[in-house]
């Protein structure tokens, strides 16, 4: 049996050693929040904070992190950033938005007012098919207290 | 589960790593040291690999962390990109850094994985070659040092059950002139059309290109009356073929490289010779 510490609890599983991390929070812990797109590193889909810094889950072995504290969007309640997701549709089918909530968690952590520069380099790591980003770095911005632009068709 | 029956190995010491090789290997097995993991496990999935043993090294003291000391900046073969590009020690080194993948891949790729790996890129190679840096290796028959360029030719030329430990720069890198440029065809996060490294290291401008070719490659021309021609002459002499993939022809890729000899000469200020 191996430990994992996930979302704040200890979790005793079986892992075998060729485990992505994706899969045994996915398979074994029931954790579908973390999303598989493309199992390649390419898409940010799978996204997790491992001692609060983002990796891509599905290209990571179970037990190279198993004595780390591991956040999944489990473990994440109402936070201002989801909530500026909401309030700024920065989704649309929802796919990728557990993996970018987590990215730009850490984001707003190390730098709580980004530049575009720091959300442009930071979210470049997550794919989107729906929404076309603006949503996403608007809903970033709303959770760090920039202002926003008003956007096209807004009344004033 | 992407890997059968691997065997995996924690070591907290170079003398574990090498002991947990030498027990793998006599068992047959195909053993493979381990940095971020993220080539070893996208390469399993597409069954380019099956590897029978991993040796992941992140937890030896001595592969991780960036030292000064002795006239050199050391980086530990295990330090993921991300750090480097934040680090600032070697401004060309993080520039190229800060470029591979994304960010969050960036978080698990290391330093070692990156140049020890199997793709033709393998960027973060190109500063230690510029610059005249060194290997720290070891394995069964020991640790020795290798300078880069000779160590590096096209790949890393590892003996049997070697690792690299470290990677050292000289420290006047952090200060001396230097030019960068990165061409992608589908914007920023995409493997490089061609990247290229330039610096001014002593008497000589020395050159270092990744993606152009089938593996990086470097060379160095004298900074006295350096111009355009004597770079792309130097090149040429080399007798490499440019690749030709989806993201760009041969000839896309020699124009890029040709047009960057001459951008780097401005920037170095050796333009107008
Ligand atoms: C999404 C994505 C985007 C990428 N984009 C780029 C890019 O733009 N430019 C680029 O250059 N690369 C890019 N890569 C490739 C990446 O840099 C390589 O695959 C690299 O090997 C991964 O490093 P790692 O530490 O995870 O290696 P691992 O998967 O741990 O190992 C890769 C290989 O190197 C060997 N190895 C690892 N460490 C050592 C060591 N210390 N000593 C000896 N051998 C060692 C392993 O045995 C294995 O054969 C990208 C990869 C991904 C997943
Ligand atoms: S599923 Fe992990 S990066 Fe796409
Ligand atoms: S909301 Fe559908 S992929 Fe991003």
């Amino acid at each position: 049996m191996t430990r994992l510490h996930v979302n704040g609890e200890e979790r005793e599983v079986v892992v075998r050693t060729g485990d992505t991390l994706a899969r045994t929070l996915r398979d074994t812990l029931g954790l579908i929040g973390t999303k598989i797109g493309c199992e390649n590193g390419d898409c940010g889909a799978c996204t997790v904070l491992v001692e609060g810094i983002p990796i891509k889950s599905c290209i990571v072995l179970t037990l190279d992190i198993a004595d780390r504290l591991i956040t999944t969007i489990e473990g994440l309640t109402d936070t201002p950033l989801q909530r500026a997701f909401v309030e700024e549709y920065g989704f649309q089918c929802g796919f990728c938005t557990a993996g970018q909530i987590l990215n730009a968690t850490e984001l707003l952590g190390r730098s709580p007012k980004p530049t575009d520069d720091e959300i442009r380099e930071q979210m470049e790591s997550n794919l989107c098919r729906c929404t076309g980003y603006e949503g996403i770095e608007r809903a970033v911005k709303r959770a760090a207290g920039i202002e926003l632009p008003l956007q096209k068709g807004s009344h004033t | 589960m992407i890997l059968e029956d691997v065997r995996y190995y924690q070591p907290e010491t170079i003398r574990e790593a090498v002991d947990a090789y030498r027990e793998a290997a006599a068992e047959g097995l195909s053993v493979h040291y381990m940095g971020g993991g993220t080539e070893i496990t996208t390469h399993a999935r597409d069954g380019k690999l099956a590897p029978g043993a991993l040796i992941d090294i992140k937890r030896i003291p001595e592969a991780n962390g960036i030292s000064r000391g002795s006239g050199v900046i050391r980086f530990g073969a295990a330090v993921t990109l991300t750090r480097i590009a934040d680090s600032g020690d070697v401004p060309l080194l993080s520039a190229t850094a800060r470029r591979i993948a994304d960010r969050t891949t960036r978080n698990s790729i290391t330093l070692g994985g990156n140049i020890a790996g199997m793709l033709p890129y393998r960027e973060a190679v190109l500063a230690f070659l510029i610059y005249g840096g060194t290997f720290e290796v070891t394995g069964p028959e020991g640790t020795r040092t290798a300078a880069a360029r000779e160590l590096f030719d096209r790949r890393v030329r590892l003996e049997d059950g070697e690792f690299i430990v470290a990677l050292s720069i000289p420290e006047s890198a952090s200060t001396a002139p230097w030019y960068y440029t990165r061409r992608e065809r589908d914007g920023r996060v995409d493997y490089p059309l061609v990247t290229f490294a330039a610096g001014l290291v002593r008497d000589a401008v020395a050159f270092a290109v990744a993606g152009a070719f089938l593996a990086p490659i470097a060379f160095s021309v004298p900074a006295a009356g350096v111009t355009r021609d004597v770079v792309v002459n130097e090149l040429k002499a080399l007798g490499l073929k440019y690749r030709t993939d989806m993201r760009g022809s041969a000839e896309y890729r020699r124009a890029l490289t040709e047009r960057a000899c001459r951008d780097a000469l401005d920037a170095l200020g050796k333009g107008a010779q």
